[in-house]
């Protein structure tokens, strides 16, 4: 039976993951934040603007990998346009699958950070789990909205650093970085004609 | 992607320009002044190219099409050129978006409509250059998932025409090379090895025939193509029913062949015994001149020879034939390794011209001459088998032959390659 309601509405709250650290409330559009069961309300949980979607919460997928449902999902703008992260279960374990018109790449978490900050530049290498990385891409983005939970708490309008790294035989790396933290994440990219409603 | 902006003016000449590319678009060309806009900043000019030709094509700009789920809309239109040696090839390459699965490429090239999208797990490793190529002493292949592609073709092309959205910085004259290659399997499409001029980036990208796509854009007059298009799956002519057909006409043929033997006449014995013994005359009758007869002999000798004047004579008297008849036979080795040559029995064939008694006189020849047991028949009223096998054989032949009939039809399909033997 589901215990948590929300800290700004007082609405009933959908049933919180074991991971999830951010959560967002269908019905005033907060976002909340768990810390220690403990449930506050750390903002709003931005406009998420419609656009044809290749993966929505709750909607289970085939992918390559295995069996992917998407729990949580943020938007970054980086200016002209934006891309899509989904966080969900992949055949039991928790993955990212980020989704960029068209460019679909699923990803886990990268630790220890294979670089640090001056990875952040077109052209630069770097190794991760024994394969070479080029980064291809370095921008900025900013999350502009969340839905569904996350693991981790986000930040709607900071603008973080990110890089994205082109391995071999499709793999991909990706850096983000922002004062006073970086994450990594590592995966392979899908064609998304390989994404199909289970 | 922003949902709000849907049009522009251009900044160079004002004319109004639908936005119909993503967030990854960069560059957006004026179709009225041929001006080049940074759609990363405002849209501000890039450059100017002016009096550039449209090519022919029937797709246009904002045209949308559905593949596999997918909406596409066609959003920008590069026509591209070849030349070599003085001769000219031109294609369009129509630049596609799709929200939910991204860019790709619509190709018009003789009347023939392909898709193209990038690899991202291509076989980047084995990267193909055209300098790899030149020096390849054998068309080179790639692997990809399981599959060898061969090469094809390497393509010099260069950009006159510029128009619509790109996720990339387009440019009248821009120039590249594109190595191709393809498996024997047109279902595996072509991989495509692009290198532009002047840059670092590399793209592999993969190809497969649309010929749907003039219906799936709805356009008013689908090109007709001309000419034989490499991925083109031209199937064989005869398939698994001719196989069978002439498999089973061969099997008929053998088994009436085997029928024949069959039923052929028991052979008279003339002699059996030592070849020192044999009578000076031997004797037979023909009752049948219908069919062949044949006279036999046949000696149990081994690793050795022995020679025969034979002289048949009609029943008028007149000598039909005098010949000569050498059985040798020779064998050695055993196992795997065995061998033999040679027959231990002859024959004189013949087609009676008359029935009533014949003789014929086996004379041993002195100089080779052996002593096992020779055996001498007569057999008439034989049917001709020889037919039977010969068709037999050649049904065999074409039904075996058929696979390969289609297999050189698709080898057609390599016809276009610029890959020659002495390259």
């Amino acid at each position: 039976m589901n215990e948590h309601t929300c800290p700004n509405c007082g609405a009933a709250l959908p049933e919180i993951f074991a991971h999830a650290r951010m959560i967002n409330c269908a019905f005033c559009g907060s976002s909340v934040v768990r810390e220690d069961d403990v449930l506050r309300k750390a903002g709003e949980a931005g406009e998420m603007l419609d656009a044809p979607e290749l993966i929505s919460i709750g909607r289970a997928l085939r992918l390559p990998q295995g069996q992917f449902t998407a729990t949580g999902h943020v938007r970054y703008d980086y200016g002209r346009g934006h891309w899509d992260e989904y966080h969900g279960d992949l055949d039991g374990a928790l993955v990212w699958v980020s989704v960029d018109e068209g460019d679909v790449a699923l990803q886990r978490r990268l630790e220890p950070a294979p670089a640090g900050r001056e990875a952040f530049r077109v052209g630069a290498e770097l190794t991760a789990n024994g394969l070479a990385f080029t980064c291809t891409e370095v921008s900025n983005a900013t999350a502009v909205a969340f839905r569904g939970q996350l693991p981790e708490p986000i930040v709607l309008g900071d603008t973080h650093l990110y890089a994205n790294f082109a391995g071999p035989g499709g793999a991909i790396a990706s850096g983000e970085s922002w004062d006073g933290g970086s994450s990594w994440f590592i995966g392979e990219w899908i064609d998304p004609f390989e994404v199909r409603p289970a | 992607m922003s949902d709000a902006t849907r049009s522009i003016n251009c900044t160079n000449c004002g004319a109004g320009l639908e936005v119909l590319g993503g967030g990854r678009v960069t560059t957006q060309v004026c179709g009225y002044c041929g001006a080049a806009l940074d759609a990363n900043d405002a849209y501000r000019v890039l450059e100017v190219w002016d009096g550039m030709e449209r090519p022919s094509s029937p797709f246009r700009l904002g045209m949308s099409a559905e593949i596999d789920g997918a909406t596409y809309t066609i959003i920008g239109t590069l026509g591209m050129q070849e030349e070599y040696k003085g001769r000219y090839w031109d294609w369009v390459d129509h630049q596609l978006f799709s929200p939910t699965h991204g860019y790709a490429w619509l190709t018009v090239e003789d009347g023939f409509c392909v898709l193209t999208r990038k690899l991202r797990d291509g076989p980047m490793g084995e990267f193909l250059t055209p300098t790899e190529v030149r020096r390849a002493s054998s068309p080179p292949r790639v692997a990809w998932k399981g599959t060898s592609y061969r090469y094809y073709s390497t393509t010099n092309w260069e950009t006159n025409y510029v128009e619509g959205e790109f996720n990339f910085r387009p440019s009248r004259g821009r120039r590249g090379t594109t190595v191709s290659v393809m498996s024997d399997d047109p279902k595996d499409g072509m991989l495509h090895f692009l290198m532009p001029e002047g840059g670092d980036e590399r793209e592999i990208e993969r190809s497969h025939l649309w010929p749907e796509a003039p219906a799936a854009f709805g356009v008013d007059r689908a090109p007709r193509p001309h000419g034989q298009h490499p991925l083109q799956d031209i199937r064989p002519t005869f398939g698994p029913f001719m196989i069978a057909w002439f498999a089973g006409l061969s099997v008929v043929s053998v088994i009436l062949a085997f029928v024949v033997l069959a039923i052929q006449p028991g052979p008279t014995r003339l002699y059996s015994g030592a070849p020192t013994e044999i009578p000076s005359e031997l004797g037979f009758t023909v009752t049948d001149t219908s069919k062949p007869a044949s006279l036999v002999l046949r000696q149990s000798l081994n690793n050795a020879f022995a020679g025969y004047e034979v002289k048949m004579t009609g029943p008028d008297g007149k000598v039909l034939a005098d010949t000569y008849r050498e059985i040798s036979y020779y064998s050695g080795g055993s196992g795997d390794d065995a061998w033999s040559e040679g027959s231990r029995r002859q024959s004189l064939n013949f087609v009676p011209e008359a029935t009533g008694d014949y003789t014929v006189a086996v004379t041993r020849d002195e100089s080779a001459t052996h002593p096992a047991n020779l055996r001498i028949t007569f057999e008439e009223g034989r049917r001709n088998s020889f037919w039977l096998w010969a068709v037999a054989l050649l049904f065999a032949v074409v039904a075996i032959a058929i696979p390969f009939f289609g297999l050189s039809r698709r080898a057609g399909r390599w016809k276009g390659s610029d890959w020659h033997s002495e390259d």
